[in-house]
């Protein structure tokens, strides 16, 4: 797997940590018949992406977890979604083709695509 | 903010006639769909979202009724999608019914984790009466919008 596909699955069980740890959550979807029963596995299953991810990535990404609450954000039209600078075309990757990032102007993670 | 109470189902994208009878293939169903519409940019990271979640916890809720969803990087912006099985799909090992109604309900990463919850417990809520899920698998396409709005918040 990719280093960019495991940062967006390792953002991706993270948002659903967030929501299956969060109080007010766990308990609207509780009483619409949602269980968390097996969330025990989710921390196992982070813990075995982040040891897959290459170092720099899995900093990279930790640091932008704890600075902006999210790993990862998109580029769109070469612009940050987080800090809405617009990427240097040096930068940015050509068209159709994906890959990680660093946005000049905030630090975030970034996934183009 | 997208939600899906009283007549606010505009993130409504599409109901898809299901194909199969495996859980996985009718997501993969249903998030090709999203993608084809461009709400999905990359469907194997939105898969791999739902099956983590339906790891942590069923997303069957009974009734004949799933609602999976996903708060992903690589949805674009809130959307449902209705699944209708006239075969009825196995969900869960062990289910006392078959799944027949399955909303997928989709938030993009930016949007909050209780404004998501909400967006899911809404759709939950929707299919909760017995005569509304009869008339959602019975009703032309067109009409499916329109008796979801009719559900009292």
């Amino acid at each position: 797997m990719s280093a960019a596909r495991t940062v967006l699955e390792l953002q991706d069980l993270d948002q659903l940590l967030e929501l299956a740890s969060d109080p007010a959550c766990r308990a609207r979807l509780g009483r619409a018949g949602f269980n968390f029963d097996g969330l025990s596995s989710l921390e196992r299953e982070r813990t075995r992406i982040v040891a897959a991810l290459e170092h720099r990535w899995a900093s990279l990404y930790e640091r932008s977890l704890g600075r902006y609450g999210r790993g990862v954000t998109l580029v769109r039209e070469r612009v940050c979604q987080g800090c809405f600078v617009t990427l240097p075309t040096s930068a940015a990757p050509p068209p159709g083709e994906g890959g990680l990032h660093l946005c000049e102007g905030c630090g975030r993670l970034l996934y183009c695509r | 903010m997208v939600t899906m109470r009283g007549s606010s189902w505009e993130s409504l994208l599409e109901v898809v006639e299901l194909r199969h009878k495996r859980r996985d293939s009718v997501l993969s169903q249903l998030v090709a769909a999203a993608e084809s519409s461009g709400v999905v940019r990359d469907g194997d990271v939105v898969m791999a979202a739902l099956a983590r979640a339906h790891r942590v916890g069923s997303q069957g809720i009974g009734h004949g009724v799933a609602i999976p969803h996903a708060r992903s990087v690589a949805v674009l912006r809130p959307a449902a999608l209705l699944g209708r099985s006239e075969r009825g799909v196995d969900w869960d090992p062990g289910a006392e019914e078959p799944v027949r109604l399955v909303m997928l309900v989709l938030s993009p990463a930016n949007l909050p984790a209780l404004a998501h919850a909400d967006r899911v417990v809404a759709a939950a809520h929707a299919l909760r009466l017995q005569r509304t899920r009869h008339k959602l698998l019975e009703a032309e396409r067109a009409a499916v919008r329109a008796l979801l709005e009719a559900q009292p918040a």
